[in-house]
């Protein structure tokens, strides 16, 4: 275990190099399988722009945690082949939708505008905000825009809070913000606490 | 296909209904072979990795490996679904559950005649009594140790002492029993399947409170991987096939059955015969492979000259309330003294039976009170929920500071009635296949209005117990009611005397087919107001006796 805390340290440091550029490579641990090209590599930068200033306006600290990395592995995965191409296609709505209201790319936009472009998805509200500029009558589009973000901010909540040997919660930084509350990560420890209580005789 | 593969018993599954029998017919001489579909993890392989085990596929399968599908309330076309699932491995559902461990009572086996029937519903009796099913109660609690105060719950029938005292619950249960009894009702300490102390060559429970969704590390839940298992495979004659899907279940031209099909693990086909065939893989499972294993004399499946295969399905009606606490204000009334542990286990019958509450029925339930589940994960996304995913960016952070830091959630369940009816059922879908291309259970779902109904009541009464907390919640809210526990099943294969009327005999035996047994939830005609398992291992070593005395 030691081994692959070291092994993925030195690879988030790596890749911290490249992540201003969305250049991201494979999230490669030692313990599954070689996984490259990344999935994020095949997007291009302003999709991934995108996505990355998501999950910070969803959490502020979840893109330095590592959100990214976490969404790039999962994205990987074999069973997760639809919800990849839904973070494909909401990336590219979020550009349309901040171009309309703001009149700037997602990832360009402050935090109060990209909180606003957030709350059209959450509030499914994509269609009728794209039909503003569109020609001809309003149409829906087969996008779904509440499903997209609720995935995004789950997937956001998850690289957070969850092992870091998935790329996220980087230096254990969302287990440091709960406070280290209860013991998923060691039972061990808790049984030293436990003492008879008086007042409870049952 | 040669029949070099022969043995005395065949069991399909191995949790709650599955293990008991094999565990107490190789203690008792027989050759078993117990055939799993999911993996044989060992403790060493149970993780508190949230994402793997609770939200990935570690238990359950993915929706484009092995679904389900659904239709909900009347829908023409299904839907994949992963409910319905329970835990895909050596042990079953009894790995990843929650272990809390209540004995049904007199009205859930007199449910009809207590009634005198309820409209739309296909409720019946039971065709054995609670006292018959008491000796088998003791015997499960003390082969799989269990953890309780017998006496203390006044609407309890008298019982033996639990195998070990009761777990060290979390200060706050002070709090409930004050709050319980100020409204008259009667508080009690929830019996869980977990060892408080030693038992055998298990240690105790370290309290880390990531029970229910995940495997024990520890050995300490009394899952049958952790309990009867080792037993059964002790003696030398149970042999446990894990990766091996069931496809048929053979039977011979006099209606007998002589084993079951099965693809192993590398996808072929094979068979193991035997002289006694236990189904035991979920009541929704196994209606599927009775469904499944139909032929040319038998174009409904086996076992359905009823029809009622895979009919009368339940499950566990469901309520729950949150209550949400100053984390300073606890700890000023209680201290700091013990506020790490993770149970709060209080439970409260008071409403099992209420004829004079002017609802649909006078069946009521069970209130389990808890404290949240430690996942932060879950934690997380319920907040973000809880807003209709209206609370993102720095108020959802905010939101997160205060549940982690300043917040104790206590909440409660509601283990309520789940009325069999035609709204209902399981059948094969058409359409969808699994990875074995073998047709996939189809849940057709329809909750009875009666069963919404006292649901609510009861979800209301439950938060009246949250609001007379003291000190006073800073929120108590509704989470839902009427809802549905689809882990908790059964009823597919109702037992019963008449074969008009019911699959299995009152032994569990199917009526149509000789030597074929059915021993999971599917044999409950009546879901109960409690978590079933108990009560499946409890009829497991019943039915294990009567095969014993029969292969004698």
């Amino acid at each position: 275990m030691e081994t692959l805390e070291l092994h993925r340290r030195t690879l988030l440091k790596g890749l911290a190099g490249v992540a201003c550029v969305g250049l991201w490579p494979a999230c490669r641990l030692k313990d599954r399988k070689p996984t490259s090209p990344g999935w994020l590599a095949r997007l291009p930068p302003d999709r991934v722009a995108a996505l990355g200033a998501a999950t910070e306006a969803i959490l502020p600290g979840a893109r330095a945690a590592g959100a990214l990395l976490f969404i790039d592995y999962w994205m990987q995965q074999e069973m997760v082949e639809n919800m990849a191409h839904m973070l494909d296609i909401g990336a590219i709505m979020l550009n349309r939708v901040a171009q309309v209201e703001h009149q700037a790319v997602f990832a360009e936009c402050s935090i109060e505008q990209q909180a606003h472009v957030l709350g059209i998805f959450q509030k499914n509200a994509v269609d009728e905000t794209l039909a503003k500029v569109r020609r001809g009558p309003a149409k829906a589009s087969r996008f779904d825009a509440r499903g997209f973000f609720e995935r995004l901010v789950t997937l956001t909540l998850e690289s957070y809070l969850g092992e870091p040997k998935y790329g996220g919660n980087k230096d254990k930084v969302g287990w440091h913000f709960i406070g280290w509350k209860h013991c998923w990560w060691s039972p061990k420890h808790i049984g030293t606490l436990i003492d008879a209580d008086p007042r409870l005789p049952y | 296909m040669a029949r070099n593969d022969q043995v005395d018993v065949v069991v399909v599954g191995s949790g709650a209904g599955g293990a008991p029998v094999a565990m107490s017919l190789a203690e008792s001489g027989a050759r078993v072979v117990v055939l799993e579909k999911g993996k044989y993890y060992s403790i060493r392989d149970f993780t508190h990795d949230e994402i793997a085990i609770c939200r990935r596929n570690f238990f359950v399968p993915y929706l484009g490996d092995d679904p389900h599908t659904i239709r909900k309330n009347g829908a023409i076309d299904s839907k994949p679904t992963r409910e319905g699932w329970t835990s895909q491995c050596v042990g079953g559902a009894t790995v990843h559950m929650s272990g809390f461990t209540y004995r049904l009572k007199e009205q859930d086996l007199r449910l009809k005649t207590l009634t005198g029937g309820i409209a739309g519903a296909d409720i019946a009796d039971w065709p054995i009594t609670l006292e018959e099913l008491v000796p088998f109660y003791d015997l499960a609690e003390a082969a799989i140790g269990v953890s309780g105060i017998a006496g203390i719950n006044p609407f309890d029938a008298p019982r033996r002492p639990f195998p070990l005292p009761p777990m060290r619950p979390h200060p706050t249960a002070l709090l409930v029993d004050e709050a319980a009894r100020s409204l008259g009702f009667h508080p009690f300490p929830t019996p869980r399947a977990i060892v408080s102390s030693a038992y055998g060559t298990r240690p105790p429970c370290n309290y880390c409170g990531l029970c229910g969704d995940y495997g024990c590390e520890n050995g300490s839940k009394s899952s049958t991987l952790a309990s009867l298992l080792p037993r059964a495979e002790a003696t030398g004659r149970c042999e446990i096939r894990s990766e091996c899907m069931v496809s048929r279940v053979l039977v011979d031209d006099t209606d007998t059955a002589i084993g079951v099909e099965y693809i192993d693990r590398r996808g072929e086909l094979q068979a193991v015969y035997a002289r006694t065939v236990v189904i035991a893989a979920s009541a929704i499972e196994s209606a599927r492979l009775l469904l499944m294993s139909a032929d040319s004399q038998h174009r409904d499946g086996i076992a359905n000259s009823s029809g009622l295969v895979g009919k009368n399905l339940t499950f566990s009606s469901f309520g729950k309330g949150t209550g949400i606490f100053d984390r300073q204000a606890i700890v000023a009334k209680l201290g700091p003294k013990n506020m790490s542990l993770p149970f709060l286990l209080r439970s409260v019958q008071d409403d099992y039976w209420i004829p004079d509450a002017g609802l649909g029925m006078p069946k009521g339930g069970t209130y389990n009170f808890l404290l949240h589940h430690p996942n932060p994960i879950n934690a997380a996304v319920r907040l973000a929920t809880d807003s209709d995913w209206a609370v993102f960016g720095q108020p959802l952070k905010d939101r997160m500071q205060s549940y982690f830091h300043e917040e104790v959630w206590v909440e409660f369940e509601v283990f309520g009635e789940f009325l069999p009816w035609k709204g209902c059922y399981v059948d094969l879908d058409p359409v969808t296949k699994d990875r074995w291309n073998l047709p996939v259970a189809r849940i057709n779902l329809q909750n009875h209005p009666v069963e919404i109904e006292v649901n609510k009541w009861l979800t209301a009464r439950g938060l009246d117990i949250l609001n007379a907390i003291k000190p006073t919640a800073k929120e108590v809210k509704p989470w839902t009611w009427g809802g549905t526990t689809f882990h908790l099943q059964h009823g597919t294969c109702r037992f019963g005397k008449d074969p008009a009327h019911s699959v299995l005999d009152p032994s569990c035996q199917a009526h149509d087919v000789k030597n074929l047994y059915v021993t999971d939830g599917s044999f409950m005609p009546t879901s109960g107001a409690v978590p079933a398992t108990p009560t499946i291992l409890a009829n497991s070593f019943r039915v294990a006796r009567h095969i014993r005395d029969k292969l004698a």
